[in-house]
């Protein structure tokens, strides 16, 4: 399939539209994949039922977003293991949810925010002529 | 000003950043066909055992195990990526870069009036590279690009920046040894040693410009130049090649013709896509193949070369020629441990003259436009010449410590925990 097509007008009729041309849509540029601050990861290790998240999915991170607000999904380093999950304050102390991994300066193990969640990527089925 | 920034240990720096687990453990990463270390992080230099880089690996894989170091064969691919991400941060912040090695550029600071102090601009290079490339680094900030190169190296050995001034140079220059300046070669140091020139302080600060004319030529001047603050290196643009080369030591010793010529078909076709994203032709091809040297083995070396009438960059003819020459060099019974080739006298496309009475070389043309524009596309190497050969090759490198291209292909992703 060649998805390079390039309108270059018509041999007929004079179309209204010309003039108006955009380009298309690309999720490259939405999520700046070409930028140096941008990595995508894949989701592994079960079902991410509180996100939505599935085993294969596609993660796009900013490493740029990392200082951590309540609420928003960030890669941690825990353990020299990645972790996928919501930053969460629960009585003054700072969690990982949902794997209750403590991050605070008394937290059993060293963990770093190594990059905040931009988006993730269910791929339910792959477009028609795509290998 | 000019900034010179350089990433610390940047092959094994790479390596760890999807590896959390090795960071604190020695690294070292190997050459071609794993067979000498070519760079290693802090630790590792520190274990003591290998005398220099280049150590061959076989001679230290015991007391590596030992010391539970990470091994990881060049892994050129994941290498490439995070020297793009390196450049394009830099590029971002300042008005003109130059990309002087995968993992050194300088950056011309002219025109950013606006930093007041070099030293939090060089913090902020520093952590800029840190968090878009994950890679640490040293940044040397100085007049002139031989200053800069100076101020990089004080960097690394304190918290990562150095500024070189007017106010601090004597400090910087008066215990840096002559012979570790950029451009001061070992023999050029030795004529210096000899005058009483030990550091570059000294260096700076000799007045007689003829007599180091005379000894150290043009260059020797503008580095003594470039000491006192005058800048004579300006920054450089990629230039276009004039030769292209591509050669590989194999995997394991070849004994057949046929797979020499794969290879060679190989090297061409890496050679010619330079050549054609130049917008060149080349005049001559020249094609070597050789004997392990250190081995007690007979020993051969062949080469032998083929011009063209009219230049081409077309991959078919120049395999052809390349295989012709390997008609006449190839001698049988021999273990070759190496072959390559060199694509030379290299014009641009449009001025090069079509010979009149031979057929016009570059008649693929479309076809190598094609080829180009699917291989830019979908990878390198989705369509190659049948010459390369398509069965598993005894001659590609060995690499038995080859990491994932973690940011380059959709199945080698780095894994992200959930539950």
């Amino acid at each position: 399939m060649n998805d390079e097509f390039e309108y270059e007008g018509q041999t007929g009729f004079q179309s209204a539209c010309t003039e108006y041309a955009q380009k298309i849509l690309s999720l490259d540029q939405l999520f700046s994949l070409k930028s140096p601050n941008i990595y995508i990861w894949r989701a592994s290790g079960g079902i991410g039922r509180k996100f939505y998240i599935k085993e294969g999915d596609l993660v796009i991170v900013d490493r740029k977003l990392n200082k951590p607000i309540q609420g928003k999904m960030y890669v941690v380093v825990v353990n020299n293991e990645f972790h996928l999950g919501e930053i969460t304050t629960i009585q003054n102390k700072t969690f990982l949810t949902p794997q209750m991994i403590r991050l605070d300066s008394d937290a059993d193990f060293e963990s770093q925010v190594w990059g905040g969640i931009v988006a993730i990527i269910n791929i339910y089925s792959k477009p028609e002529g795509i290998g | 000003m000019i900034a010179l920034v350089d990433v610390n240990s940047c092959y094994a720096s790479v390596e760890s950043v999807f590896r959390p687990e090795i960071v604190k453990r020695p690294i070292v990463v190997l050459s071609n066909n794993d067979g000498a270390i070519i760079a290693a992080n802090r630790l590792a230099k520190s274990l003591g055992f290998m005398s220099t880089m280049c150590e061959p690996y076989f001679k230290v894989a015991k007391q590596l195990e030992q010391a539970n170091a990470a091994v990881f064969s060049s892994n050129y691919v994941l290498i490439h990526d995070f020297s793009r991400r390196f450049h394009h941060t830099l590029f971002n912040i300042t008005p003109k870069l130059e990309t002087y090695s995968v993992d050194e550029a300088f950056c011309d600071l002219t025109g950013l009036d606006h930093i007041h102090n070099l030293w939090d601009f060089g913090k902020f290079l520093k952590d800029e590279v840190w968090t878009n490339a994950c890679l640490p680094c040293g940044v040397g900030i100085a007049p002139t690009k031989v200053l800069a190169k100076i101020a990089n190296r004080i960097a690394k050995k304190r918290d990562g920046v150095f500024v070189i001034t007017e106010d601090n140079m004597k400090e910087a220059l008066e215990n840096f040894p002559v012979r570790d300046i950029w451009g001061v070669g070992s023999a050029s140091a030795q004529k210096l040693n000899l005058l009483g020139i030990k550091t570059a302080w000294q260096f700076r600060n000799y007045e007689n410009k003829d007599k180091i004319q005379k000894m150290l030529t043009k260059v020797g001047v503008q580095i003594w130049q470039e000491l006192r603050g005058n800048r004579c290196l300006e920054m450089r643009d990629v230039e276009e090649k004039d030769m292209i080369g591509n050669s590989r030591s194999y995997g394991s010793d070849i004994y057949t013709k046929l797979e020499i010529a794969e290879s060679l078909a190989e090297f061409v076709t890496n050679a010619s896509m330079t050549l054609r994203k130049q917008d060149s032709v080349c005049f001559n091809i020249n094609v070597f193949i050789h004997t392990n040297a250190f081995k007690d083995v007979p020993q051969y070396y062949g080469s032998g070369h083929r011009t063209f009438l009219s230049g081409t960059s077309d991959q078919i003819s120049l395999i052809r020629a390349a295989h012709r020459v390997l008609d006449d060099i190839y001698r049988p019974g021999f273990g070759y441990k190496k072959g390559g080739i060199l694509l030379s006298d290299v014009r641009p496309k449009n001025e090069s003259q079509v010979d009149l009475f031979s057929q016009r070389q570059d008649d693929n043309e479309k076809l190598n436009e094609v080829v180009d524009l699917i291989n830019r596309r979908w990878g390198k190497h989705t369509v190659r010449s049948a010459a390369c050969g398509t069965g598993t090759k005894e001659w590609t490198r060995r690499a038995d410590f080859y990491s994932r291209n973690y940011t380059t292909d959709w199945n080698e992703l780095p894994e992200l925990k959930i539950s």
